[in-house]
């Protein structure tokens, strides 16, 4: 029973090949902006690197695939590898939207071609990021598309307006107190009704006399007696409303002004 | 509405809103009696068989007159002081969130 070793080598558990050499490569390797003419140089020193399962004095054991992906391994793309990155062979037209792909993105399920087992992708990776102790960590989980824009422009945060940070949720916005508002309604609503009782009462009181001198008969005279009074006592409350409250919302708004 | 820290104040504030409400409906209820005994007063003035009810009505308005002037003192004093006392919570607690947020899972949020 013989399996391909590359196939195989897709169930092994943290198989890395960095640790067996294939990261030898990189301190040699040309910088990342010299891939391409690297791969157009020679399609077979491509095409042997684009192997990540073979260590680069070893021999090769088959035939890299055509349209073969850059290595999950890279740890940042092309330069870890070297050549390894624009191992795509030039004459084949349809992997090089693929090889200018960056190579951090495992393969997809569309890609057929990266998941079977001819392909040189050995499995799906994501790209391993250490901490400052050499451990191993999580990549952020992203959630929030404002957190996430906030880690991503924290850097350049220099750079942006005051409107773009408080729209990235980096400094707090400036909200404007509801029960300030609610305060200040209220008051000025309980002013404008007592004026307008008093105004009221008033005409009903000013508009015709009272006993013999009246417009009004009797009946007119107590209804209209009874109007103002009740006008009159219901406005009492709330100019006291109106006055405390505007008071105490012209308070607020000093004291809790915003101080930036 | 923005949650409390502490939930006695929470409790405070529902107290305090009862009691305007409790002072709200003394208030009117009295100025009810103020109304009823100026009705009663002119109607009396026109018709002299009202006169018993005019000193009835008289008698009751003017007896629970402190009850009703506290109650017309009460009320607004609770309303504005409820409102500018959830406008502070407001502040304090705008103020307090940003900078517990940025390093939410380093600190202990409580």
């Amino acid at each position: 029973m013989s399996v391909d070793p590359r196939y195989a080598a897709r169930f092994q558990r943290g198989f890395d090949p960095s640790e067996h050499g294939a990261g030898d490569a990189a301190g040699a390797a040309p910088a990342a902006g010299d891939t391409r003419s690297a791969s157009s140089s020679g399609s077979g020193a491509a095409d042997h690197a684009s192997n990540p399962f073979t260590r680069p004095g070893a021999a090769r054991i088959g035939e890299p695939p055509v349209g073969a992906a850059p290595s999950p391994y890279s740890r940042d793309g092309a330069a870890s590898l070297g050549t390894a990155a624009g191992a795509a062979p030039p004459d084949s037209a349809g992997s090089d939207s693929r090889a200018s792909a960056p190579p951090s993105i495992p393969p997809s399920a569309s890609e057929p071609a990266t998941i079977g087992p001819a392909s040189a992708t050995p499995r799906a990776t994501r790209p391993v990021r250490l901490g400052p102790n050499g451990e191993r960590v999580e990549p952020a989980r992203v959630d929030d598309p404002i957190a996430d824009h906030a880690t991503r422009y924290a850097e350049v945060a220099d750079e942006l307006t005051d409107d773009e940070l408080g729209e990235l949720g980096l400094i707090p916005r400036h909200r404007i107190n509801p029960w300030t508002v609610a305060l200040a309604v209220v008051s000025l609503v309980a002013l404008v009704l007592a004026v307008a009782l008093s105004m009221s009462t008033y005409e009903m009181q000013a508009d015709s006399g009272y006993g013999f001198d009246s417009d009004r008969d009797a009946a007119d005279q107590t209804w209209v007696f009874f109007l103002q009074q009740a006008g009159q006592t219901l406005a009492e409350p709330l100019y006291f409303v109106g006055v405390l409250g505007s008071a105490v919302t012209i308070v607020l708004l000093v004291v809790l002004r915003r101080r930036r | 509405m923005t949650s409390s820290p502490r939930p006695s104040l929470r409790g405070a504030f529902v107290v305090g809103w009862i009691a305007f409400a409790v002072a709200t409906v003394v208030m009117l209820s009295g100025l009810s009696f103020v109304w009823q005994s100026s009705y009663w007063a002119v109607e009396a003035a026109v018709d002299p068989n009202a006169f018993a009810d005019s000193q009835r009505f008289w008698a009751l308005s003017s007896a629970i007159d402190p009850a009703i002037k506290a109650a017309m003192t009460l009320a607004p004093l609770l309303l504005v002081a409820l409102l500018a006392g959830h406008a502070l919570r407001w502040h304090r607690a705008q103020v307090v969130r940003p900078s517990v947020s940025p390093g939410g899972s380093d600190v202990a949020s409580d």
